[in-house]
This record gives structure tokens, C-alpha cells and sequence, in this order.
């Protein structure tokens, strides 16, 4: 019986590991959405949830992130038919996309900012920044991620490694869209209701 | 197994265009305010991101047709499980600690300032 390590077993073991990152991930954007139900009225005499939100911008964001999260998808099934050119391109969208989301949301940070509105003004606020602020960062983390992966796709030719690191790319990135629905939903969407 | 990637392709594009309409439905929701009940309409919207969040896990993650380990549904089903616990939990104890602490906000005021006082 040999011991070496087969290709598939490899899979797995990354996929185990990777798989049990994103649950930890969860349980952080777990606590930080309890941290937000639970302060999202401690408004300190600072502004609410209807005051500071709009519905349309976030739906923009949500369409974008969407989008992205899609060509991601495709981009990694085309992948793993053999069509690398076709795939980096998709890839390169996705790029492009989360850059648009991501800007979209310093400019919402940085307008709330610039009106004194910062996440030193209430719980509910701080809750806010720390909430949406930690959701930014990771998609700031998959952007680079993604980018990596491109030039190692351009300078590589095509094989089980790039297909599994592109697995696990599209396995984040859609981990990140299903997060940012619940912010959409919970935080923004809510937010103008209430 | 090998299926088409016309197939594939079609398969993706309906969980986008079917999360799409769930995103826009929400939003239409809120923004034409047929909902008047603030409990139903967050009852409604919660129902729409988790159908959302179910579409994306079926057509986006592949978690629907093929067989997976049995460590992959156990340690999603124990992520469900503490999700739960952490995100009702925490709005449940401080509910109640609200409910169990009614103190006016000029004594929370007093009682900070006096701590202040005193040194950290």
C-alpha cells in the first residue's frame, strides 16, 4: 500500500482547511451582526438607521457585487473546461467589479465622515462601521487575492493547481456576495424601513 | 456526470438572474411601502435573503447535486447551529438585560461621570 499523496487527497485536504476557515469567518460576521441588532437603536442623539441610508445606493451595490459574483463563478467553470484565456478575462471583470463595490463603499464611509457622522458618534454607528467596515476589508483582501491570481495564471500554464486555487477564489468570493445579502437586507434595507 | 457547458452556463446564469429578482423584489418592497406592518416586512425581507442565500448556495457553490463528505454537512450544520446560538443568544440576553435595567439615561450620565471620577 503506498502512502504517497494523490492529487485528489490533496483537494481535499485544502478544501477541508479552507472550508473550515470560512465557518470561523461566519461565526465573526455572526457576532458582528448580533453586535449590530443589538445597538442599532443607541443612537446617542446621533443620526438613526432611515437617516444616514439609502436604498438605491446599496442596491447599486448589491447589483455589482452580484455580477461579480457570477462572472467569478464562470470564470472558474471555464476554468476547469481547459479555456484559461476566456476564464482570465471573467476574472478580470470580477476585478473590475469588486473595485467599483469597494469604491462605492469608501465613498459611502467617507461621506458619512465628512458630515460628522463617524463611528465615534454612537454605538449604532460604531456597530455600522465595524459591521460593513470588516465586510470592505475582505473584499479589499479577494481583490488582491484575485489579482495574484491573475499573474500567476498569465506567467503559468494551465493545471490541477490552477484550477484548485481558482476553486477556492470563487469559494470565497461567493461567501462574500451570500454576507453582503444579509447586510443588504439586515442593515441597509431594514435601516430605511425602520 | 461530464455535463455540457451549455448546461452549466445556463445553470449559472438562472441562480444570477433568479438572485437578481430576489434582490430587486426586497428592494421594491421597501421603497414602495405596500408592507405596513414593520414586523411582516422584516419577517418578509429576512424570508427573501435567506431564499436568496439558498439559490446562491445551490447554483453558485454546487452544494446541491453531488455527493459530499459527510464532514462537509456536519461542520455546516454545527456552523447553523452555533450561528443561531451567537446571533439569537446575544439579542435575547440583551432584551433581557434592557427589560431588567430601567434606569433612567441622567443616572446612566451620573453614574458614568461618577466613575470617571474615580479613575479608571
Amino acid at each position: 500500500m503506498s502512502h504517497s499523496v494523490t492529487e485528489t487527497e490533496k483537494l481535499d485536504n485544502t478544501t477541508l482547511g479552507f472550508w473550515l476557515y470560512l465557518m470561523t469567518d461566519i461565526m465573526i460576521f455572526a457576532s458582528l451582526f448580533a453586535t449590530y441588532l443589538v445597538l442599532v437603536n443607541a443612537t446617542a442623539g446621533g443620526p438613526s438607521a432611515s437617516d444616514i441610508y439609502s436604498a438605491d445606493f446599496a442596491l447599486l451595490q448589491t447589483v455589482i457585487l452580484l455580477t461579480s459574483s457570477f462572472t467569478c463563478g464562470v470564470s472558474a467553470l471555464l476554468l476547469r473546461r481547459g479555456k484559461k484565456t476566456a476564464s482570465m478575462w471573467l476574472l478580470l471583470a470580477t476585478v473590475v467589479l469588486g473595485a467599483a463595490f469597494l469604491a462605492l463603499e469608501v465613498f459611502e464611509f467617507s461621506t458619512l465622515v465628512s458630515e460628522g457622522h463617524t463611528w465615534q458618534t454612537s454605538a449604532f454607528l460604531s456597530a455600522f462601521f465595524t459591521l460593513v467596515g470588516t465586510h470592505g476589508l475582505h473584499i479589499s483582501v479577494g481583490l488582491i487575492w484575485a489579482i495574484t491570481l491573475l499573474v500567476y495564471m498569465y506567467r503559468t500554464r494551465i493545471g490541477s493547481d490552477m484550477v484548485r486555487k481558482m476553486m477556492l477564489f470563487a469559494l470565497f468570493w461567493h461567501f462574500l456576495d451570500i454576507i453582503w445579502i444579509f447586510i443588504f437586507t439586515i442593515v441597509y434595507l431594514m435601516g430605511v424601513a425602520s | 456526470m461530464s455535463r455540457s457547458l451549455a448546461h452549466e452556463l445556463g445553470r449559472y446564469s438562472t441562480g444570477f438572474i433568479t438572485a437578481l429578482v430576489l434582490s430587486v423584489a426586497a428592494y421594491q418592497l421597501v421603497v414602495s411601502g405596500w408592507v405596513t406592518s414593520g414586523g411582516w416586512l422584516a419577517f418578509i425581507l429576512l424570508v427573501l435573503a435567506a431564499a436568496q442565500m439558498i439559490v446562491q448556495v445551490a447554483f453558485f457553490l454546487h452544494l446541491r447535486s453531488e455527493q459530499k463528505p459527510r464532514w462537509q454537512t456536519y461542520s455546516y450544520a454545527f456552523t447553523w447551529l452555533m450561528l443561531l446560538v451567537i446571533i439569537i443568544g446575544s439579542i435575547w440576553i440583551m432584551r433581557n438585560l434592557d427589560y431588567n435595567m430601567h434606569i433612567a439615561p441622567e443616572q446612566v450620565n451620573d453614574y458614568m461621570l461618577k466613575q470617571a471620577q474615580k479613575g479608571f
